[in-house]
């Protein structure tokens, strides 16, 4: 594929799942009436939409890592720089969510 | 004889940890020793066969077997440490049901009707002096003086009103930290009466030195009547 | 070669980027910090030698307490191992030169500077008090006033900084730079100790250089990251630990590095397990990530976290085991050369062993509720840093001191060194031991304690290994006019620095070697070790060009530093007018803006300044065959930034969870304007890498017009950022009671900010470049690099988005 329509499909998707991001929180459950449900009544957990808001952001930084930033066809070992860093921070958090939520 | 049930703790600990590690330490010193001296450099002695020179990578030497060895070892050794260290911070960490109470001084141990509901002394760090809140009746606040009955368990809520201190009461080889905004509890049992001294273990500013305090244990009669006098 | 004149001027110490020179910058700075550091102590030690002692008031001792903590490990070990790192890797791969040599020179005069900052620190209004450790929330405004602990933190930003740079320059360096056959596995354990040490500094300092800013923008704006009482304590203590505990190692790898090294070389044997040794130091880079918490045993974090610690901070001794054994086997069959490196590594093995075990008692969370805070910590600790990471070093001098300059020191005088120095070391340490029960820092302490008997044998100790030290430095200076002639290879070693005349020339080898697949070194035709020139099988290796000392000389990174340090210096000396008014921000803007104006320009300088730099083609390259070093330089950076940026995002979490409430979605936030920032660096993205697609198809246009809406989209990026914050700031939105949610947001997306402000200025740059034709002629390098940065910039907005504005 051109590489330029590779970048702008990949634009595309990333605008798209950033507009997908801004509606689905409308799908809060939420008593204040500042919020209004798309189709009347259905709501998802928070638990559920934060989920899918960091999975689309997962995502979306993927792509651009992947495509804008050339890693996938890079020599892997260029990845393991960031992804050490990723393997580090989530060790941080991981730990200090033990240290607060676990006694 | 011990001050306090977690000097006994940690002296038991602090015994085994000692034990393993002057004998690890004796046997790598020794081995240290002995060969250096046995093969140190001689007027007669040659370079062995293998000694690395300039114009090539030396030969890998050792055996796994070796490492294995000494990680299975070193793996009982600590295994042992750790298990002692997890049998004394449950019982560290694990204050039992109520203090001393009013009227009601339970022994350390003894299926006496712990009352859960006795409250427990508040400790509260400040820059540069602890506060020793006891609880009613005669609820008051001390500074400087921390007076306790000797053989009743007691258990302390600690925290600070200002800065990170630490409240430690030395012999009995027991302390925490004292953060703003949260509480950590510590309990024990002071089998000795007698002065103790209680000082701050976290720098928290110019005066931290002599943020210090003496927890005084007095034998049941004479700590009733002076909390029942304050 | 010819011997080139080299000038002896300042502006040649000044100006040099080559290796071995700023090698010895590095060394001799550290030990001037060393014995600044040093004296600092030993006025602590005659304080504490009795009791009631008022010869240091307590705050001053305070002041001296911290500085000397953090002037010794910052400013004295990890310099005094990079100092060695500098001169010696380069020549143990067989390389001429760092990979980026301008970078290098860099990295030290901001760590001159740096270490200018802090000392300066005590002039205003008195140095850091609250230990190197600066816990929370005793830093904060409120109950440290004065601005020497701000100056202090730009000290110590800059010297973050400066360590980035290094940790990027030896990564590439030794990852892409060794000589055909000198494989990983190859290298000497002195090299594989550096590279394990800069791997846990670029992925620990992050977490640190975060702490600092948030600690930073507390004082000065009064934000409440640290001294909320909704665990702000507790936030600076894991965020300093995860830092400090990995620092620690930090600070001792490479003394284990010289150590293994020297024992192959003085005991005539190779090392015993050398692949397992290695080994164990990876597995404890790596576990050392995981064991911080057992600074925090008694905070009250839970008794599963500290079970938790108490096995992976055990578990740690373990590979350490394996080290230790490894050397003391090395030893069976040896012939054994006491020679002053020998005693000095040999003895800071037996002192690592005290250390180590040690460790141990601490590791336990049962103990540690005894021994926290006390000065068996401190005799702990001493052991390893002084005991094996000075004694090491100190060995390495003696080491390497023949390669340096060409000269033998006197042995006698430095067995007597060794003896009186291991001496006053146990005399000065091993008592705290044994004062297990007296708080560390206390000025002073009541003649009823029982103390003063053990502090006053300590003190003598101190002062025997204190001046012990004066031998060294009048053996070497000494030895340096009338020493005898070393010769290349006064220990009969391996290693390939002692294959190079001692000292080396300028630009080290005259052919880079090659090592044959049966380990055998290959120099040109020549056999042996002479440094011939011509090439080995009729084969190109290396240019064999000498280029001349003076072509390798950069004004640049000097004036760069300077200009950093006066910024900084700038930012935090401003005295604030109320001391009792939270914001606090008054930054001196003369120097301020000086030190911006001077800053760009020297950047701008630096960058069309035409540097040649010799890359080899003939390489050992794994695991990056083909990524050339810039590019792997940059990823590497990146490596560090997300460290950086997952430590900011981590503590928006931590404030988060910790609170009680938070104010809902949309109602701090307008999620229109967060997703109109989200589009447009999306869009800057499409153009940034529509940018790379002009540059390499050489259309000139198109390059200009995507360098062009990228920097637009960067520019209307923040203008919306800056409307938000105005109108946030403007309701009020800035205070007590909404605290943590504004100031999080704040922070986090103004240091995303400020990256973006530094894309425009290189976009800026580009743009300029483009006008002149650069770029289109296969030379779209820097295109593709200002990529992947921005890039990056647009992956953590991504994050942040959702994270800030829609949950």
């Amino acid at each position: 594929m051109n590489t330029t329509y590779l970048y702008l499909l990949v634009f595309a998707i990333l605008v798209g799942s950033t507009d997908i991001e801004v509606n689905i929180v409308t799908f809060y459950p939420s008593a204040s009436n500042s919020v209004s449900l798309l189709f009347g009544t259905i709501a998802l957990s928070y638990g559920v939409i934060v989920s899918i808001l960091l999975g689309l952001a997962g995502m979306k930084a993927l792509l651009i890592a992947l495509f804008y930033q050339h890693l996938k066809y890079e020599p892997r070992s260029l990845s393991s720089w960031v992804l050490i860093g990723l393997v580090m921070a989530s060790l941080l958090m991981s730990l200090v969510f033990i240290q607060l939520h676990v006694h | 004889m011990a001050v306090s049930n977690t000097e006994v703790i940690f002296n038991n600990l602090y015994g085994l940890f000692t034990y393993l590690a002057i004998l690890v330490g004796v046997v790598v010193f020794a081995l240290m020793a002995f060969l250096i001296i046995k093969y140190r450099e001689r007027k007669n002695s040659q370079d062995p066969d293998d000694t690395p020179r300039l114009g090539r990578i030396p030969m890998a030497r050792g055996h796994g077997r070796n490492v294995v060895i000494t990680l299975s070892l070193s793996t009982i050794i600590v295994v042992a440490l750790i298990v002692g260290s997890f049998a004394a911070v449950d019982t560290l960490l694990t204050p039992p049901n109520g203090t001393w109470c009013y009227g009601l001084i339970p022994g350390f141990g003894a299926q006496s009707p712990l009352n859960s509901d006795c409250p427990r002394i508040d400790v509260i760090g400040h820059q540069f002096y602890w506060d020793f809140r006891y609880p009613g009746p005669h609820a008051h606040t001390d500074k400087f003086v921390f007076r306790l009955p000797v053989n009743g368990t007691v258990v302390l809520d600690v925290t600070s009103s200002d800065v990170f201190h630490d409240f430690g009461i030395i012999p009995f080889k027991i302390k925490t930290d004292a953060i703003p905004g949260r509480t950590n509890t510590i309990w024990f049992v002071p089998y000795q009466p007698g002065n103790y001294l209680i000082q701050c273990f976290e720098l928290c500013g110019s005066g931290h030195y002599y943020m210090n305090a003496t927890l005084t244990v007095m034998p049941v009669p004479a700590f009733q009547q002076w909390y029942n006098s304050t | 070669m010819s011997q080139e004149i080299l000038p002896a001027r300042i502006s040649r110490w000044l100006f040099t980027t080559n290796h071995k020179e700023i090698g010895i910058l590095y060394i001799i700075t550290s030990l001037f910090f060393f014995v600044a550091a040093g004296l600092l102590a030993l006025t602590m030690r005659t304080q504490l030698s009795v009791s009631d002692n008022n010869l240091l008031s307590p705050d001053l001792y305070n002041q001296f307490v911290t500085v000397h903590g953090l002037l010794m490990i910052f400013w004295v070990l990890s310099p005094f191992a990079f100092g060695f790192a500098n001169y010696i890797i380069p020549l143990q791969i067989g390389a001429r030169d760092l990979a980026f040599p301008r970078l290098n020179a860099m990295s030290y005069w901001f760590y001159l500077v740096s270490g200018a900052a802090m000392i300066m620190s005590f002039a205003f209004g008195g140095a850091p008090d609250l230990g190197w450790t600066l816990y929370s929330p005793q830093t904060s405004f409120q109950f440290t006033p004065t601005i020497g602990l701000n100056v202090g933190a730009a000290g110590l930003i800059l010297i973050v900084v400066s360590i980035t740079m290094s940790s990027v320059n030896f990564l590439v360096t030794m990852f892409k730079m060794r000589a055909p056959g000198m494989k990983l596995k190859h290298m000497p354990v002195f090299p594989w100790a550096i590279l394990v040490t800069i791997f846990m500094m670029l992925y620990a300092f992050p977490s640190f250089l975060a702490a600092l800013l948030l600690l930073y923008v507390d004082r000065a704006f009064g934000t409440f990251y640290f001294s909320s009482i909704q665990g702000g304590a507790l936030l600076w203590d894991n965020v300093f630990w995860f830092f400090g505990h990995p620092e620690v190692y930090i600070v001792l790898f490479p003394a284990i590095g010289i150590i293994a090294d020297a024992i192959s070389t003085f005991t005539r044997k190779p090392l015993y397990g050398s692949k397992y040794i290695i080994g164990s130091m990876i597995a404890a880079a790596i576990i050392s990530f995981i064991v911080w918490g057992h600074h925090m045993f008694i905070t009250g974090i839970g008794i599963t976290s500290t079970k938790l610690y108490t096995v992976t901070t055990i578990a740690v001794s373990l590979p350490f085991d394996v080290m230790v054994i490894a050397m003391v086997e090395t030893l069976v069959k040896a012939r054994v050369r006491l020679k002053a490196a020998a005693l000095f590594t040999l003895g800071a093995v037996g002192l690592f062993v005290i250390g180590g075990i040690t460790g141990v008692y601490l590791a336990s969370v049962a103990l540690d509720h005894a021994l926290r805070g006390t000065y068996f910590v401190v005799a702990h600790f001493h052991y390893i840093m002084v005991g094996a990471s000075i004694m090491g070093l100190i060995g390495g001098l003696y080491y390497w001191f023949p390669k340096m300059t060409g000269r033998m020191y006197n042995e006698g005088l430095a067995k007597i060194h060794f003896i009186v120095s291991f001496i006053g070391f146990n005399i000065l340490y091993f008592p705290m031991f044994l004062l297990l029960d007296m708080p560390r820092r206390i000025a002073t302490y009541a003649p009823n304690t029982g103390w003063a008997a053990l502090n006053l044998m300590s003190t003598v100790g101190g002062f025997i290994f204190g001046l012990a030290q004066i031998l060294l430095f009048v053996n070497l200076f000494a030895s340096l006019r009338r020493g005898a002639v070393s010769g290349p290879n006064p220990w009969e070693a391996w290693t390939l620095e002692w294959s190079l005349p001692s000292p080396p020339p300028a630009h080290d080898f005259d052919t880079i070697p090659t090592i044959a697949e049966d380990g055998t070194y290959h120099f040109g035709n020549s056999p042996g070790y002479p440094n011939g020139s011509g090439y080995p099988n009729g084969s190109k290796v290396g240019n064999g060009l000498a280029y001349s000392h003076l072509e390798g000389q950069s004004p640049w990174p000097v004036v760069v530093a300077f200009a950093a340090f006066i910024f900084f210096l700038g930012i935090t000396i401003g005295q604030p007018s109320n001391p009792n008014v939270p914001v606090t921000f008054q930054p001196f803007w003369p120097l301020v803006l000086d030190g911006a104006i001077l800053g760009i320009i020297a950047l701008y300088g630096y960058s069309r300044e035409r540097f040649p730099v010799h890359e080899e083609t003939n390489v050992e390259s794994w695991p990056f065959r083909g990524v050339p070093n810039v590019k792997l330089g940059i990823w590497t950076f990146l490596g560090a930034e997300v460290i950086f940026f997952g430590v900011l995002i981590g503590a928006y979490f931590f404030v988060r969870t910790n609170s009680a409430t938070w104010p809902a979605v949309g109602s701090l936030f307008e999620v229109r304007s967060g997703f109109a920032m989200t589009l447009v660096l999306l869009t800057s993205s499409l153009t940034a890498i529509m940018a790379l697609v002009s540059a390499k198809t050489g259309s000139r246009n198109g390059l200009m017009a995507s360098l062009l809406a990228t920097f637009g989209l960067g520019v209307a990026f923040l203008i919306i950022k800056a409307t938000e914050w105005i109108s946030l700031g403007a309701s009020g939105v800035f205070s007590v009671a909404n605290g943590l949610p504004a100031t999080s947001y704040f922070i986090t997306t103004g240091v995303h900010g400020v990256h973006v402000f530094a894309g425009m200025l290189m976009t800026l740059y580009l743009l300029v470049n483009t006008v002149k034709g650069r770029y289109l002629k296969g030379d779209y390098q820097a295109i593709e690099h200002f990529g992947l940065y921005w890039h990056f910039v647009d992956i953590v907005w991504v994050f942040l988005f959702p994270l800030f504005y829609l949950i």
